[in-house]
């Protein structure tokens, strides 16, 4: 009897049948291990302490400790004599050696599978003659050798020291073999069985203890890991020690630049995998997976950062602790996200914590503190105080601003305040003035610049600081990891606050000989931020903001208040009667007016996994995740808006004053409880036949339920002190001091309620032949919650199939030494997209009760669209893996092709139907692209070392529905989606310069010159037009250079955005027709040399004032001339990295001590414009046009 | 082991079999237009259903705009109204009369859709509901045909374009201008439909009833030229409802005058939906009223009324009936002074000069004071009707009815008068039969759908 107990599934009936009679003894002896995907498995070492046992007790344990297969004849093994044994984490090798010391067998390795067997006579005769000797060479990864390296004999402690040439001869070698431990300085211990059989010379190579260019070996779907050699699909994955790297507060700028065909877009806050696959605006989010299910997120499309109020320079809130990501995993192609049906078209973006391991406890500490000056507001481009006095002085005359102070009796109070240059002009006219006066007045505001009391007073220097503490460790049997986090991020606005509070716990445990695993997670975030929006509003384009030459405080420092809504003298006569101050200024509302925003999240997951054979396990996994957020809104009654509504429901009743607005501050306060659990049932097989198939399948199901509550209320007449609040019925008309009634308007808002579920069922197999073919498969069903979508429409089949050749494997390949790896995939497969804003069915939204009628009200929100459906994509791609040179050149390449179906977007639509725009899916789209990574060591000499990354991707896109043939005027300067045209192509007007009137003139396709005064007929279309170029960069990528000599390291990341154009600001604010302009005036630089006289139009293209109309604006904004190339490369990050050698740190107190400092935003090294505009950061009239300034970060990580 | 696979594969299909229900549940806050109680609230809202137009407020011969501060607030699009401009609006702007009163008509289509279907209500309530979206619609058609397109003429107006003729909500039928004749006959069924399915009066005035379809049956047949029809039509409508607001209260505490809820003269409740405010009236129109007209004292006001909104040199008065009880809003729906002129009219075409001027004379009653009140002689029938027509263009100042009589009328030899105006230095002339009585359609739409002609200019 002698048999091979690897599970063979081909076997007829009669062989199962003996199978079964066997089975009590065949389960006692069914030594083939459930393959975990893990490395860390292959790794184990073996403890095993017993006295007079059984060989095949023996035996099973090693199997079950290590995860080998160990084949033996079963006669054998259970005659052999009992076996005393006593080792503790040494090898596998030298486990079976030790437990084979007495016995008459033989043990062979065939890769993870451990052969036992009786020595026949030959063997013995053979091994009597064969030489018991073997000459070991010993090398490192790139093929040097290693004088020096100690090699070490367990079996009979001995130790050897290599040669000159890197070899140690091992003679008399016993005849069960004997184990060798090999180390040399730098690198990795290696462990060798060596018997007679071993052949010599003996090659060892070493590998780097720290593997630099580490290939990753697991890639996580959320569903199974799955080993980087074996996958089909196209992954990218970035480790923790990655994101380290770039010590950043916002997880995007970790990322940007390190993920071929990723985008990271710090400054919107988005993130893109392989471009976009539909036309809408909320296209191309990818799916966020946590641990393994969605992450929460009250709209359902999870974000990885959030940043409050405008999105530049403010303080940055992240939805996970950074510091407790082990890795990050892209799934980029079909074959990878298919396994996410419905919304992964997006691609997916998968989050694994880290987790303990079976280690003796250690503790992690970590300490980032990051400083950056505010920016310089002079970078702005924008008009001086003389500029912008001259303009208004313009506006004033050619009657666009009219003197308030003129308003009837009476209407005063409805008179807008005007501004201090405009008052000395309106002084003149009214005759309160001289012009001599009135010109050295103006002579005095046009010298001024606020800009720097803004600096000074309403902005600061951006402060970060992160701190970490973590702790794990483990046995064998369970293993823990443990930590907290607390970053506080203060921007550079003052007053503006970000808190982050992190704790996380997770627990593994493995009960009934390893069959049963619990997991446990528990995670909670805490955030907290502060915003106040008095720097913004400054910077802005509101009545509030300044203009270049308001100051915010006068020569002795003290706050220069401003009236906004009618005259200082009209504010003055209220005041006088007792009214609070109508004063504005931007240094005092920084006390008053504060948002916050606290918001907690809970994220429990459990999971239990069963082994049901040693090649079936189940898998049961719940999460839950809860988020409950709190907003106030206060507006003290010192401030501005406080101030105001009071003061407006105030009126003089016999010399007294009324309040009818409640007297005290205005606090608006809003909740938000969402809920999202997921429950999950998954089986997991994993078998190998004959030694050479190896069946990878999981299938499962899972359902889901996300949901969410709001309501929110707003209190008047809020005591700061006290707590306590005014009353008052919220819709009873009051007087106002305007002279007509009023009301506070509903103060209570309903309670809103959204739940959805999901429902799913999954599969995906692989099939690996001789580790050099692979072929894998995936199926996915979903059906989701959506109203007025008919079943057929809404519940989908995805799929995906893939294969690999993993050609280095191949013997043609084998022999070629510099080779490491080389392999092949190709994939094809089909993703969804929820269609979450359009329906086939009209809906109602029912808003509340007419106020007149006191009747309930309903209107209709969405119009069913009989054109409605799914939108699919379905993606080919075409992938190569290679590490040559022993890991001098790594790199994948990858060639995608996407083809979009059934797109949703929000289209204009003609207002005849009732609806100006309208949700479609029914475009098409085909998308393609390539990106590769490649990671190299440029040099290496002595103690010196240079490797580098190019991530460099490509992607495009083009319409191919031929209804979107747009009309010419709603084409130009949106960006819109043209039929036969990437997304995002910019047309614009062909500019013809201004005519003599000082207003916009384009051509047309015949070079015949439109004015602005006449209106393009349908006979003006896209051909009149001029291409620009595409809005969104098809190429980008991120250069990163790590150089180390000794003990420092110093990384150096570029990225780069190429291909795109983009339209600069030109005018914003500025009158668009004859008559009162309204609002405030922009302060772009180039009003400055705006068209005057007859003859300017030779030398200027900016409109004029005089004949202003709405097309001369639109059409010199939208036109060609304003045009640039948007091409860039950017230095984001230098840094420098110090680890403490070991032996300057305490003995046994700390086990490793990094210093960095870093270096961030350091600016553009290059771009195509030659107007010195940062195209990532494009002027406009407001502030967030500015980059960032750079930052310096330091950093410190400690372990004991 | 095989009691396991069993037990495991078994639990996978408990989870499949209840998948559909799974998914399935009612969504809160979000509904579909399913009980009667939807149909009735969308009926209900009155800020989809009430606002129709405000462009002919700036068309209309009882509005002159000369005050220079009055004319620099003008945007664009109202300038270009005011002189009756060739295009209105630019390729990319939009018309918003025309946004407003579509929006309307697909809300009706939706109602008409589907609430006889719908669940939870009595057959009379659905009925009831189905008649209201019949009556908005025509009203909204008669005023999109008299805006966009030629007015009724019985000789061409089977050839004349009328206006995209939609009935149901699909969102993807054609917009071809379906001719004027197809419009008006469209929307006399739509209301004789409706008669029958609705009370004589409304619970109140936003709400349509036999007494508002009357009227817009009035009104209808005075476009058509049908003059017995709208006689009739109108009459029918007075029998049910009469009640004037007597302005004498309402001299010295203008402010008191009823919000348009409790206006008893409303018989529909209808706006602008926009309010165009400080809008002046002709200096003509002023003198013929006179200062002891209440109408005059009460609805319209002096320079220091509007705020900045005039320069000082302004000495006309503007219609400010919309600042006076805090609604700030211009009604111009149908209501029982219209229907008492349009019943004069009729008498007066039909040579009873003495029935018709003893109408108008009801109306003005109301509109002194006793001191200042003097019944109108009765002249000829020719005289009656020139009496009866200035009456309406003193009683509807400042809402942009005058427009479409003005259109109307301008069929009429004996009223066809050229209008000119002068805005910013430059005179503008409106030939009697000129296509300028079209609104031009806007650009934006036919570049969308080309299949919408543009009016001649």
């Amino acid at each position: 009897m002698y048999k091979n107990f690897t599970i063979n599934f081909e076997v007829r009936y009669a062989y199962v049948r003996r199978f079964f009679l066997f089975m009590r003894l065949t389960v006692l002896l069914l030594l083939v291990a459930f393959l975990q995907l893990s490395a860390s498995t292959m790794a184990q070492k073996v403890t095993i302490v017993e006295k007079n046992t059984t060989l095949e007790h023996v035996l099973r344990e090693i199997r079950k400790q290590t995860g080998y297969s160990i084949i033996y004849d079963l006669e054998a093994v259970l005659s052999a004599k009992p076996v005393s044994i006593n080792v503790k984490g040494v090898s596998v090798f030298e486990a079976v050696q030790q437990s084979l010391v007495a016995q008459s067998l033989g043990f062979s390795f065939e890769g993870r599978t451990i052969v036992i067997k009786e020595r026949t006579l030959t063997e013995r005769i053979t091994e009597a003659v064969i030489a018991e000797e073997v000459r070991i060479i010993v090398q490192d990864s790139i093929g040097r050798l290693l004088p020096g390296a100690n090699v070490y004999d367990k079996t009979r402690n001995k130790m050897y020291t290599a040669d000159s040439k890197g070899e140690v001869l091992i003679t008399n070698i016993p005849k069960n073999g004997l184990v060798l431990q090999i180390t040399f300085v730098g690198n990795k211990t290696e462990e060798i069985f060596v018997d007679r059989k071993s052949g010599s010379p003996y090659l060892i190579i070493m590998r780097p203890a720290q593997a630099d260019l580490k290939e990753i070996s697991v890639v996580s779907t959320g569903y199974q890991k799955i080993s980087a050699d074996r996958a089909a699909g196209s992954y990218a994955v970035l480790s923790s020690e990655e994101l380290a790297k770039t010590p950043a507060v916002n997880l995007l700028e970790r990322l940007e630049g390190k993920v071929p065909g990723v985008k990271f877009d710090v400054k919107n806050n988005s993130v893109q995998i392989r471009g976009v696959n539909n036309f809408g605006g909320n296209g191309g989010v990818p799916l966020i997976v946590i641990d393994g299910f969605v992450m929460i997120n009250s709209s359902d499309q999870p974000k990885l950062t959030q940043v409050t109020g405008n999105t530049f320079g403010n303080q940055t809130i992240s939805n996970l602790n950074i510091a407790d990501i082990e890795q990050i995993t892209f799934l980029k192609d079909a074959s990878a996200t298919s396994i996410w049906g419905s919304r992964a078209a997006n691609g997916v973006i998968v989050i694994d914590t880290k987790k303990g391991k079976a280690s003796n406890p250690s503790l992690n500490f970590g300490y980032v503190f990051g400083i950056s000056k505010n920016p310089s507001l002079s970078k702005l481009k924008w008009m001086n105080s003389a500029q912008y006095v001259n303009l208004e002085q313009e506006m004033v005359n050619k009657g666009f601003i009219t003197d308030p102070a003129l308003a009837s009796p009476g209407n005063e109070i409805y008179a807008q305040n005007n501004s201090e240059a405009t008052e000395w002009m309106f002084k003149v006219k009214r005759g309160t003035a001289t012009p001599q006066q009135r010109d050295a007045a103006l002579a005095e505001i046009s010298s001024r610049n606020g800009q720097q009391q803004i600096e000074d007073n309403l902005m600061q220097n951006a402060i970060n600081n992160q701190y970490n503490l973590s702790y794990s460790g483990g046995t064998e049997h369970s293993n823990y990891y443990v930590s907290g986090g607390y970053i506080k991020d203060v921007p550079v606005f003052k007053k503006n606050v970000g808190e982050n509070a992190f704790f996380n716990a997770n627990t593994s445990t493995s009960f009934l000989n390893k069959r049963i695993t619990l997991r446990t997670l528990l995670n909670y975030q805490y955030s907290k931020s502060i915003y106040n929006s008095s720097g913004v509003d400054a910077l802005s384009n509101s009545l509030t903001s300044l203009r270049p030459y308001d100051l915010l405080l006068d020569a002795s420092s003290n706050p220069i208040f401003r009236t906004i809504i009618f005259r200082q003298s009209i504010a003055d006569s209220y005041t006088a009667k007792g009214y609070l101050p109508f004063g504005y200024n931007a240094v005092d509302q920084l006390n008053y007016s504060n948002y916050t925003s606290k918001n907690n999240v809970f994220r429990f997951n459990a999971g239990l996994n069963g082994k049901i054979t040693s090649w079936l396990n189940a898998d049961v996994s719940i999460s839950s995740q809860r988020q409950i957020g709190y907003n106030t809104m206060l507006d003290e009654l010192n401030s501005y808006n406080s101030r105001i509504l009071v003061n407006t429901g105030t009126v003089v009743t016999n010399g007294k004053l009324v309040y009818n607005v409640p007297y005290g501050g205005k606090v608006f306060t809003s909740n938000e409880n969402s809920y999202d659990t997921g429950v999950r049932g998954q089986l997991n097989s994993d078998f190998t036949l004959q030694n050479i198939h190896h069946v990878n399948i999981i299938a499962g199901a899972e359902i889901r339920e996300t949901g969410s509550t709001r309501t929110n209320e707003t209190r008047y007449g809020y005591n700061e002190d006290t707590g306590g609040i005014g009353t008052a019925n919220p819709t009873a008309q009051y007087m106002t001091f305007y002279g007509y009634s009023s009301n506070l308007g509903q103060n209570l808002g309903g309670i809103l309620q959204s739940r959805k579920r999901y429902l799913s069922y999954y599969s995906n197999a692989s099939y690996a032949f001789n580790d050099k073919y692979f072929a894998t498969g995936s199926v996915r069903f979903d059906d989701y919650t959506q109203l007025g979508l008919d079943r057929s429409k809404r519940a989908k089949p995805f799929w995906s199939a893939g294969v690999r050749w993993n050609a280095a494997k191949e013997d043609f390949l084998s022999g070629i030494k510099w080779i490491t790896n080389l392999s092949v995939r190709a994939t094809v497969g089909t993703a969804g997209s929820i269609p979450l804003s359009g329906t086939n069915i009209t809906l109602l939204n029912i808003t509340g009760t007419d106020q007149r009628t006191g009747q309930p009200v309903a209107s209709i929100s969405t119009p069913a669209n009989s054109a409605l459906g799914w939108e699919t994509t379905r993606s080919y791609n075409l992938g190569l893996d290679f590490n040559l040179f022993h890991n001098k050149l790594s790199g994948t390449f990858d060639v995608y092709k996407k083809r979009t179906s059934g797109i949703l977007s929000n289209y204009a639509y003609n207002a005849t139907y009732g609806w100006s725009f309208l949700e479609f899916n029914s475009g098409t789209l085909n998308g393609n692209g390539y990106e590769f990574g490649l990671n190299g060591e440029v040099l290496r000499a002595g103690m010196f070392s240079w490797k580098s990354t190019l991530n460099f991707s490509y992607n495009t896109n083009k319409v191919t529905d031929v209804r979107y043939e747009n009309n010419a005027s709603s084409l130009a300067g949106s960006g819109s989606t043209v039929a036969g045209m990437p997304l995002g192509s910019l047309y614009v007007y062909r500019w013809a310069g201004l005519d003599n009137k000082g207003q916009s003139q384009i051509y047309d396709r015949n070079n015949n010159i439109i004015s602005s005064t006449t209106n393009l007929t349908s006979a003006f279309t896209k051909q009149d037009l001029k291409y620009a170029g595409r809005q969104v960069a098809p190429y980008s990528g991120g250069f990163m250079n790590t150089f180390r000599y000794g003990q420092f390291e110093a990384n150096v990341q570029i990225t780069g955005y190429f291909g795109h154009v983009f339209t600069k600001t030109s005018l914003d604010s500025y009158p668009t027709f004859q008559g009162n302009f309204s609002g405030v005036l922009g302060r772009n630089a180039d009003l400055a040399s705006r068209w005057r006289n007859p003859g300017d139009e030779a030398t200027t293209n900016v409109p004029g004032l005089s004949d202003v109309n709405f097309s001369s604006i639109n059409r010199y904004s939208n036109s060609d001339l304003l045009v640039r190339k948007a091409d860039n490369i950017r230095l984001q990050q230098v840094s420098l990295a110090y680890v403490v050698p070991q032996r300057m740190l305490p003995a046994g107190m700390i086990k490793s001590l990094t210093v960095s400092a870093n270096v961030r935003n350091l600016g553009l090294i290059w771009r195509a414009n030659k107007d010195g505009i940062d195209p990532e950061y494009v002027n406009t009239v407001k502030f967030s046009g500015l980059p960032p300034t750079q930052s310096y970060v330091f950093g410190l990580n400690a372990s004991f | 082991m095989r009691t396991k696979y069993l037990i495991l594969f078994a639990a996978l299909l408990i989870l499949g079999t209840g998948c559909r229900k799974y998914v399935e549940i009612e969504q809160k806050s979000i509904r579909t237009l399913k009980y009667t109680t939807d149909f009735r609230y969308v009926m209900n809202n009155i800020q989809t259903i009430e606002g129709t137009c405000s462009y002919p407020v700036f068309s209309g011969d009882d509005t002159e705009i000369t005050d220079p501060s009055r004319i620099l607030v003008m945007d664009d699009i109202q300038s270009n109204v005011y002189t009756w401009s060739a295009k209105y609006t630019n390729d990319s702007q939009s018309d918003s009369d025309w946004d407003r009163l579509y929006k309307t008509i697909y809300t009706c289509n939706e109602v008409l859709a589907g609430v006889r279907d719908s669940q939870g209500g009595t057959n009379a309530d659905k009925e009831q509901i189905y008649a209201e979206a019949l009556v908005h619609r025509a009203y909204t058609y008669l005023i999109l045909v008299n805006m966009y397109a030629k007015q009724y003429n019985s000789a061409t107006s089977s050839t004349d374009l009328g206006v995209p003729l939609l009935l149901t909500p699909n969102l993807y039928t054609s917009l071809k201008r379906q001719p004027v004749a197809a419009v008006y006959a469209q929307i006399q069924k739509d209301l004789t439909e409706s008669v029958s399915r609705l009370p004589a009066l409304p619970d109140y005035n936003m709400k349509p009833a036999k007494v508002s379809a009357y009227a817009i049956l009035s009104r209808t047949y005075l476009n058509m030229r049908d003059f017995n029809r709208a006689g009739l039509y109108a009459d029918s409508s007075l029998t049910l409802q009469s009640t004037l607001l007597d302005l004498q209260k309402y001299a010295t505490a203008p402010g008191t005058v009823p919000p348009r809820l409790n206006d008893p003269e409303v018989l529909l409740s209808k706006t602008t939906g926009v309010t165009v405010t400080a809008v002046s009236i002709s200096n003509d129109l002023l003198t013929s009223m006179g200062t002891r007209d209440l109408r005059y004292q009460i609805f319209t006001g002096a320079r220091s009324v509007f705020g900045s909104a005039f320069s000082g040199a302004f000495t006309g008065r503007a219609s400010s009936r919309y600042l006076l009880n805090g609604e700030f809003v211009i009604v111009n729906g149908p209501s029982v002074p219209e229907m008492m002129l349009v019943k004069a009219e009729c008498l007066a075409r039909s040579g009873d000069a003495a029935a018709a001027i003893a109408l108008v004379n009801n109306l003005r009653k109301k509109r002194f004071l006793p001191a200042n009140y003097t019944d109108l002689p009765t002249g000829t029938a020719d005289a009656a009707l020139q009496t009866v027509v200035d009456e309406k263009r003193k009683e509807f100042i400042g809402r942009g009815m005058r427009w479409f009589d003005q259109k109307r009328l301008s069929l009429d030899p004996a009223f066809a008068q050229t209008k000119t105006r002068t805005f910013k230095n430059q005179t503008y002339t409106l030939e009697p039969t000129s296509n300028r009585y079209l609104y031009p359609i806007g650009d934006k739409y036919i570049l969308l759908n080309p299949e919408v002609e543009q009016n001649p200019r």
